[in-house]
């Protein structure tokens, strides 16, 4: 198909992305766009140095791959470079939406389907203003490679999502309720999912007072669980900061102890939602990664070159926002197993605290944040009022140890809007889970 | 009906900086165009990447049956070009280019032994053009130059420490380098966090915008949902501060005029002036149903209906240059702050992850994380210290104000 050079390693990612925005404002079509975008990514690699180009010109592939070969100095034994060695060599065809393809599916469908979603919104006078997204995606990727991958697959998704604003006291609240499918007819009749959002919104923007900062034990909803377990410890396992960095390598050795012995952490590009991934941008298929188990550092997401740098395993990990940046190491489903307590129970267990219930964002550095978004009280083991919080906050290396509880109860969430953002790649589609979490001695302000 | 083209033409190169060495050189030329029809009230867009031709114009009038309001006039009789003067770096020379951040980079490593730099160094060219049958037809092109390194020192385990960002249009290495060295100095010297509950922070203009901007929609207004609904034409902050919408080409690769092809007076038009809230920020579809002012603020992506969006706005600056405006004491200057926000009564507050002490007109050395809070009438009120007239770090001004500071 293509000409590759000899004395490199080079691969090429062609992308067809399919996606349709329905944007309905207060009532008013603001937006309905259908498209079809393609195009490419050609990497090659000499032995020191990738040389990369992305372009919509779908014709000149070959010309961009001789261009590169000229900027790069030709390795006879590329073969036995140590990256290129790690790379699978897949040769399959994965696609499995053909027959649900969103990308078939008429528009005026779409339409309505918003359309339904909105009359939930309506009946709700407290609503000062909303928009409502219809949102999907059908991209099929196909890697070839030099080394002899050839990989075809496909990933789908179709989302509602609402945004509205409440107002009390001339202060806003800011809601949102996503719905996220892999198949447009499983995204009919969740209405009441969302009018116990906006009943539950309604309530908390009625009654929260502002939250008297200090210490507190705090209980996490599934998603917070989720963000937690991404933002805290899921970027550190991502091994492109240790390459080349002894002081890491020695921190983060695999076997140490880095939290609870109730603690384990997975990363999966294998689970549907928005974090699958059958293949990872590189050909590399989707593999389950423990990152920690019991409480023991266990393992860390890799591309083939920080794979071939520390000399482990690769874990599908390699992935790029689109076909317009190179992969480098990313999450895809992030979430911590459940335990064998239940929510009630662990609620039951703090004297005074705090249920997070959801969260506007996180960041993860020494020092993790979580700004939630609806937060309430816990007194004598029982929920108690609302409270507003401008962000928790925890030192990522001690609030590991100071998980002492993990509910039975497990949701694996997956989002319709934003995702994760490393460097310049922002938004990446990414999953979150995990049971309901029990932290001790967090910082609330 | 009126027909109307908007292109983005964007060419870059990307070094990928992997332990203070290029790791991967990226080369980009991405176009994308947007054709767009509009017919008694209505538009349609039709967007692809690569050049816009016949058929993707044909595509934006059947785009019209989508039914898509659009309740305001497109753009007629506009005419402008503004081609912003940059230095000798050019996309095309990426060799030139890659030699040297190999030269730059290889300083850095041998003055900074104890630090590993990462990330990335690029130079990007962007043109944006809008031309419609209503005879208007804007063009902006621009070209910067820019290093966004993270730095972490070699004994560290966290993923980063700091950032040392540098963007400008005319690259010159000394001046670069000049700045480097005063952050990089500063990043190796641990120096205790100065006494005193509330310090004068010395941060990005936009760093605490956020909560000003979402409320000052005009989708927020005309909807009674911004925090500061009723108040229009009042004094709310400090005579000092003002904010507006900044089309000028002191804000990077931001063309004068927006999505729409709107432009403002002079490039700039106030949001809040002499701390009195003078206008919230609309588009012209939002000018048009609420009786503001368009204050050229439509944004969106290339095949996009646009759509009013907070950006390209700017705190003017206030008369004195940083080191004036901390004086004798001590700023503390904020390089790394992440996580932190707003309640929806104003309050703000933020864990710091990285922060050096300003003392004597330089960077004096690194503090220890602490958390910082406020309210935003107060940090905008009676603790706003002021603009910077200069751009002393990250090719940026820099804004004071006295925040609470809580040690870890």
């Amino acid at each position: 198909m293509y000409r590759f050079p000899e004395g490199f390693y080079t691969d090429v990612r062609e992308e067809t992305v399919h996606s349709t925005m329905i944007t309905i404002e207060n009532g008013v079509l603001k937006e309905n766009k259908t498209k079809e975008e393609k195009g490419v990514i050609i990497r090659l690699y000499d032995g020191r140095k990738w040389f990369i180009s992305s372009t919509t010109e779908l014709d000149k592939v070959q010309e961009e791959i001789d261009s590169l070969a000229k900027m790069a100095v030709p390795c006879p034994e590329i073969g036995e470079d140590p990256v290129i060695k790690k790379y699978e060599v897949n040769r399959e065809t994965r696609l499995c939406y053909g027959d649900c393809d969103v990308s078939k599916i008429p528009n005026d469908k779409k339409l309505a389907m918003a359309e339904t979603y909105c009359e939930c919104l309506r009946e709700y006078s407290q609503i000062q203003r909303w928009r409502m997204y219809y949102l999907d995606n059908h991209t099929q990727k196909h890697i070839v490679s030099s080394k002899g991958c050839d990989v075809t697959f496909d990933t789908q998704n179709c989302c509602i999502a609402a945004r509205y604003v409440l107002m009390k006291d001339d202060k806003p609240f800011y809601g949102s309720k996503d719905i996220y499918r892999i198949k447009f007819d499983e995204l009919s009749g969740h209405e009441e999912i969302l009018h116990d959002v906006v009943k539950e919104d309604i309530a908390y923007n009625e009654n929260a007072v502002l939250v008297e900062p200090g210490d507190y034990t705090c209980i996490f909803a599934p998603a917070v669980t989720g963000v937690f377990a991404h933002e805290s410890f899921g970027h550190k396992s991502e091994s492109d900061f240790m390459v080349g960095d002894e002081s890491m390598k020695k921190e983060w050795a695999i076997g140490t102890r880095v939290g609870a012995h109730l603690l384990n952490i997975v990363d999966t590009g294998l689970e549907e939602g928005s974090g699958y991934v059958p293949f990872d941008d590189e050909g590399t298929r989707a593999k389950k990664t423990y990152l920690i188990k019991e409480g023991i550092l266990s393992g860390r997401l890799h591309s083939a070159l920080t794979a071939a740098a520390l000399e482990e395993d690769l874990t599908g990990n390699a992935r790029a926002i689109s076909f317009q940046f190179e992969p480098i190491v990313r999450m895809t489903a992030t979430y911590v197993e459940p335990g064998d307590s239940t929510k009630e129970e662990l609620i039951a267990g703090v004297k005074k605290g705090i249920y997070i219930l959801d969260y506007r964002h996180g960041s993860g550095m020494s020092t993790f944040t979580i700004a939630p978004n609806k937060a309430y009280m816990i007194r004598d083991g029982k929920l108690a009022e609302p409270v507003k919080i401008s962000v928790v906050t925890g030192n990522v290396m001690s609030t590991l140890h100071e998980i002492d509880g993990l509910s039975k109860e497990f949701e694996l969430c997956s989002f319709a809007l934003g995702g994760c953002g490393k460097m310049e790649q922002y938004p990446l589609r990414v999953g979150l889970g995990g049971p309901y979490m029990r932290v001790n001695h967090l910082t609330v302000q | 009906m009126v027909k109307e083209k908007y292109i983005v033409k964007s060419r870059e190169i990307n070094l990928s900086v992997t332990n203070g060495e290029i790791s991967s050189v990226i080369k980009k030329n991405i176009t994308t165009s947007a054709c767009r029809v509009y017919d008694n009230g209505r538009i349609g867009v039709a967007g692809k990447l690569g050049e816009a031709d016949d058929a993707l114009m044909e595509q934006a009038e059947e785009n019209l049956k989508l039914g898509i309001s659009y309740e305001a006039e497109a753009t007629s009789g506009s005419v402008r070009r503004e081609q912003m003067e940059c230095g000798d770096l050019c996309v095309e020379d990426n060799r030139g280019f890659l030699k040297e951040a190999e030269e730059v980079l290889h300083i850095l490593r041998e003055e900074y032994p104890q630090i590993i730099f990462g990330n990335k160094v690029y130079l990007m060219e962007e043109s944006r053009q809008l031309i419609n049958d209503a005879g208007t037809n804007l063009y902006y092109s621009d070209r910067i130059c820019g290093y966004v390194l993270l730095i972490k020192h070699v004994d560290s385990v966290n993923v980063f420490d700091d950032s040392l960002i540098y963007a400008v249009r005319d690259y010159h290495r000394e001046a670069f380098l000049k700045e480097a060295r005063e952050h990089l100095d500063a990043f190796l010297h641990m120096v205790p966090l100065p006494e005193g509950d509330t310090l004068p922070v010395i941060i990005n203009t936009m760093e605490f915008g956020s909560f000003l901007v979402q409320n000052l929609d005009a989708m927020a207004f005309g909807h009674n949902t911004s925090f500061f609904n009723g108040k229009l034409g009042k004094k709310l902050f400090d005579d000092k501060f003002s904010l507006y919408v900044d089309r000028s080409k002191d804000i990077l690769c931001n063309a004068f005029f927006d999505v729409e092809g709107s432009t403002c007076e002079d490039d700039k038009c106030y949001l809040i002036q002499n701390g009195v809230l003078v206008r919230p920020f609309a588009d012209k579809k939002l000018a048009k149903e609420f009786g503001y002012e368009n204050t050229a603020t439509a944004a969106g992506a290339y095949d996009s209906v646009p759509t009013n969006t907070a950006n390209c706005f700017a705190g003017a600056c206030t008369g004195h240059t940083l080191e004036e405006l901390i004086g004798e004491g001590d700023g503390i200057y904020i390089s790394v702050m992440s996580g932190g926000d707003f309640t929806s009564e104003g309050n703000f507050a933020s864990p710091v992850q990285t922060a050096f002490l300003y003392r004597g007109g330089k960077l004096a050395g690194r503090l220890p994380e602490f958390n910082i809070s406020g309210n935003i009438y107060d940090m905008f009120g009676k603790d706003f210290v002021g603009i910077t007239v200069d751009k002393p770090y990250e090719g940026e001004y820099k804004m004071v104000v006295k925040m609470k500071v809580n040690k870890n």
